[in-house]
């Protein structure tokens, strides 16, 4: 019985060397290849919009030869993905330079609103994208241009917007102070998603929807879906939206939270490791797929190195958690 | 039979206590820290919903209790509680020693050392949840399960 | 009939070499991944999206398509034998298939059964996705929040018919069910609710592992009773002639699937409701109606109204997601998803610019419904000889699979040790007589009810009247939900006074 033991354990730590692959981290002189596989992580379930982001930037990095590295997507939705995100920030030793992350302003909010973990336990090493935020009337709404919404509250009736989590939640309270109203005449239902919002305003339940260009596109060109105002401060550029006026056009102050796409990794990351990164994800924003993407989907290009990445992150991290009275 | 001792429980009278204690803590924290109706915008609050069901659990398992009181305690075999324990070692072994090793470790304790089979019989058992784990799940799906404690070390995690 | 002459145009484009090959590939990866517990269409489309980066378009979106679609059958084979539902909407495919398969001693039959009644269902769900297109994506547009809020209400009521013997007890189990749904991120503030402060719990209780933890392990605990029982081979019939199912038994079954059919694909086709609820609504509305054996013994009803419902329902969520881009599930999000990876638009014009992917799929469908009943019919026999496995082997492998399936769902151990938490759970309700079908039933609808209610909420001020009279279609619901809570009392108060005297039955 105990040779037979014994010879289970030695086939147990055999297996456990096969499957772990065996492998040791490779030493560094300055400069840093990857020697093991990479693990990205996702905090958003597959399919979503963060997914795409990760897979595109994966698919371009293999296809253009950016890095030899074979990078392994790992979706960690656990806790609305904050444990995917703590699990992150929180990792050591070679496993460090080998893991990255998907963070978008949309993991930002929730991170700081609902846990203590802060982008100072990350390293950021790019800032890829971003998205600006309209408002949509459909074919079954009562108000048609943005002026009939002006009356319409001015005249003390009640409106109803959809939209999603996250940013657009956010967006909606910057809207609610540029309009000086109040939720109980503008209110805001949440959906899950930007589609469940889409969903309600086609079936005449709600009046408005916040959106973004890649969500609604196709709507706008059926003629379901109406552009009525930008956000932001500057006009859309796109063909599709460029006729739009924005809320500034109208005398309120812009009140977009633009939702940036970016990439970071554990706090721990060597410096040689994140700079191998970030020159990968900038090659990546110099290839016709990127703009392909770019254009597909309606973002705004917005590529940041790893300093600006930083300076950036902090300083909305900074002015969110002002905004939420969680800056001390 | 191995593992045939018995226990009678009063399992009938303490599922609706649980189940009391379970509607009382829901409604304490959902008044406490959700709230129940926003009277600015007439709406509920995130509370709404799980107060109203917890009040309706306080009061179901008050009366599912008294409907207990008259029933007999519960038979319970310690044979049955060796499928949890097992797991629970399992579960264990697979924090120290990761997935394979420990499946391949469970399954020989469990055919071999509990059950009594042939080495044949333990050894296709492995073979088979070693199929499921290593080619179906990890290799083709991609799911990466735990690799333990020291498969981390060898991976230097 | 214009719609008929476009599927046979999109017959056409599935009938190439390359895509009928992707076609049998996805059917043949879906009843694997379906059958797989903790795999569900979601996980398994999203896992196998990249693998058809390098496909064309249409190519792609028939394999997946098939992949989802034939999934369905898969997680009945899993929850039959094993009684663990290989994905959540069979869950209440176990409640009738395992007893038929393990009391009754017709695996084969209730096997034949679930694929029979799949294969029905999907074809009703189709044949109506076909005839009324784009037309039925607008109807599933009608249902608001407060349409939704009434209908899952009235679909709530069903819980009645699923409570067992003990209608306080069953109820009890329910309402622990809906607050243990009620954990994690609360989506209309964004905070966290009942997380109790820890973070795995922010995310809330996977359905999944609940599940296989609810109905699989704790029948493990059950089996450890049994597990010196020898099992006698001459006891199941090996082949498909053996697994046949009787004239008889088509008789019984057509009735349900047909039923379940027609209200699974109007489920599928209604925001967010899905397959599972698809199922759970076809077996409870089965309840309402006659079975030749009392549903939970092993009923050929409870199987046939429980998988046509979810097939039906599949092909129903295709609607939205083709004629407006509206995924009507999490998986119907990851094909949108995939069109948009694929350089395609989805959106209402679709059908207008690319009828050849559009109706392609539709055919796509028909086509793997086929590929995944004649597959599954073939492997009958090599399935039934799980059951040939002694139990005493039986129970450590299941052990394993049951946390291979919940680690899968949730990639994390968080997600084995509810499903452990759960299975002891599930194994003292049933031990004390408590019947756990009901819990899982309000664990999938409550979320959805609760999600719809506040939004109506919000849409109307907090006006109660103008939530449930404020279309037509609420104040048509309200009243069927008045009628089935009023009816009852209504019966008990004329029997009481000799109003009113019940025929006997039988």
């Amino acid at each position: 019985m105990k040779k037979t033991f014994t010879l289970a354990i030695a086939l147990l730590m055999v297996t456990t060397m096969a499957f772990a692959g065996g492998n040791a981290d490779a030493s560094s002189d300055g400069s840093f290849t990857p020697t093991r596989d990479v693990t990205w992580t996702c905090t958003s379930s597959p399919g979503g919009g963060s997914d795409i982001f990760t897979q595109e930037i994966k698919e371009s990095i293999r296809l253009n030869g950016f890095s030899d590295a074979n990078i392994v997507i790992d979706y960690v939705t656990d806790g609305g993905g904050e444990v995917g995100r703590l699990e992150v920030s929180r990792m050591t030793g070679p496993r460090a330079d080998h893991t990255i992350l998907t963070f978008n302003s949309g993991d930002l909010m929730p991170m700081c609103l609902n846990t203590n973990n802060r982008i100072e336990n990350f390293k950021p090493l790019a800032l890829m994208a971003s998205d600006n935020h309209f408002l949509c009337s459909g074919d079954m709404s009562k108000y048609h241009s943005f002026q009939e919404i002006i009356d319409a509250l001015a005249r003390g009736e009640r409106i109803v917007i959809a939209g999603s989590k996250g940013d657009d939640i956010e967006t909606y309270n910057a809207l609610l102070k540029s309009l000086g109203v109040d939720e109980t005449q503008l209110a805001y239902v949440t959906n899950d998603s930007t589609s469940s919002a889409i969903t309600s305003l086609l079936g005449g339940h709600v009046d408005l929807v916040l959106g973004k260009q890649a969500s609604c596109e196709q709507y706008i060109i059926a003629e379901r879906m109406f552009p009525m105002v930008a956000l932001c401060e500057d006009r859309f550029t796109s063909d599709l939206l460029k006729d739009m006026p924005t809320i500034t056009e109208f005398g309120y102050e812009a009140c977009d939270v633009p939702n940036w796409r970016g990439i970071v990794a554990p706090k721990a990351m060597s410096e040689a490791a994140a700079d191998y990164w970030a020159e990968c994800f900038r090659q990546v924003t110099e290839t016709p797929e990127w703009d392909e993407y770019i254009t597909r989907n309606g973002l705004v290009p917005m590529y940041m190195d790893r300093a600006s990445t930083v300076q950036f992150m902090t300083e909305f991290q900074q002015s969110y958690l002002q905004s939420i009275g969680k800056d001390k | 039979m191995k593992g045939n001792k018995s226990v009678k429980l009063p399992t009938q009278q303490l599922i609706p206590v649980v189940g009391l204690i379970i509607g009382l803590l829901f409604l304490l924290k959902g008044i406490k820290d959700y709230g129940f109706w926003n009277s600015t915008t007439h709406t509920p609050t995130a509370g709404f919903f799980p107060i109203i069901i917890a009040v309706a659990l306080c009061l179901l398992s008050v009366l599912a209790f008294f409907q207990s009181i008259k029933k007999e305690k519960v038979e319970y075999t310690l044979r049955n509680w060796y499928v949890p324990f097992g797991f629970v070692l399992f579960i264990a072994a697979i924090y120290i020693i990761g997935t394979v090793p420990s499946t391949i470790l469970f399954i020989i304790a469990w055919v071999k050392g509990y059950e009594k089979m042939s080495w044949k019989t333990t050894i296709i058992c492995v073979i088979f949840c070693l199929i499921i784990v290593i080619p179906i799940f990890t290799m083709w799906l991609g799911i990466p399960f735990p690799v333990g404690k020291i498969g981390e070390l060898i991976l230097g995690y | 009939m214009e719609n008929f002459a476009m599927l046979f145009h999109g017959f056409g484009v599935v009938f190439t070499p390359t895509n009928i090959g992707a076609c049998l590939l996805g059917s043949i990866l879906g009843l694997i991944v379906g059958a797989m517990p903790g795999i569900g269409s979601l996980a398994g489309v999203a896992l196998l999206l990249p693998l058809t980066y390098k496909f064309d378009p249409t190519t792609a979106i028939i394999m997946l398509g098939a992949l989802y679609y034939s999934n369905m059958y898969g997680g009945a084979f899993s929850a039959i034998l094993l009684n663990i539902p290989g994905d959540s909407p069979a869950v209440m495919t176990a409640v009738d298939g395992y007893p038929m398969a393990t009391v009754k001693k017709r695996p084969g039959q209730a096997l034949m059964t679930a694929n029979a009644s799949s294969c029905i269902g999907g074809i009703i769900g189709m044949l109506i996705l076909v005839i009324l297109g784009p037309a039925l994506a607008e109807i599933g547009l009608k249902f608001g929040y407060a349409e939704m809020m009434v209908l899952l209400l009235v679909a709530m009521t069903s819980i009645g018919w699923l409570v067992g013997g003990n209608p306080v007890q069953g109820v009890l189990l329910t309402f622990i069910g809906i607050l243990v749904a009620s954990i994690g991120m609360d989506v209309q503030t964004g905070s966290p609710r009942y997380d109790f402060g820890n973070i795995y719990l922010l995310g809330g209780v996977e359905f999944i592992p609940f599940v296989i933890g609810t109905v699989g392990f704790a029948q493990l605990m059950q089996l450890m009773d049994e597990k010196d029982i020898k099992v006698k081979s001459v006891d199941m019939k090996l082949t498909i002639r053996g697994s046949m199912l009787t004239a008889h038994d088509y008789k019984r079954l057509l009735g349900p699937s047909v039923r379940a059919g027609l209200m699974g694909t109007f489920v599928g086709v209604l925001p967010g409701a899905g397959a599972t609820s698809a199922a759970f609504l076809g077996y409870a509305m089965q309840k309402a109606f006659k079975s030749e054996e009392p549903l939970g013994t092993g009923a050929i009803e409870g199987i046939a109204a429980s998988e046509s419902a979810n097939n039906a329902a599949a092909a129903g969520s295709f609607a939205p997601l083709l004629a407006l881009g509206i995924p009507g599930s999490g998986t119907g999000a990851v094909l949108l998803g995939g069109l948009m990876m694929w350089g395609l638009n989805p959106g209402p014009l679709l059908f207008t610019n690319d009828p050849d992917f559009a109706w392609g799929l539709i055919a796509s469908l028909f086509v793997s419904n086929i590929f995944a009943l004649a597959i599954s019919l073939g492997v009958i026999p090599m399935l039934l000889r799980i059951l040939q496995v002694p139990i005493k082997l039986l129970i450590p492998v299941v052990m394993v699979v049951c946390f291979v399936g919940a680690y899968a769902s949730t990639y994390s151990m968080f997600g084995v040790m509810i499903m452990l938490i759960a299975g002891v759970c599930g194994y003292v309700f049933d031990k004390n007589g408590y019947s756990t079908a009901p819990m899982l039933l309000a664990f999938v609808l409550a979320p959805l009810l609760e999600d719809n209610m506040r939004k109506a909420f919000i849409r109307t001020a907090g006006d109660i009247s103008d939530v449930f009279f404020g279309s037509a279609i609420a104040t048509v619901l309200t009243l069927v939900l008045i009628f089935i809570c009023a009816f009852p009392v209504v019966r008990t108060i004329l029997i009481k006074t000799g109003k009113y005297t019940p025929k006997k039955k039988g």
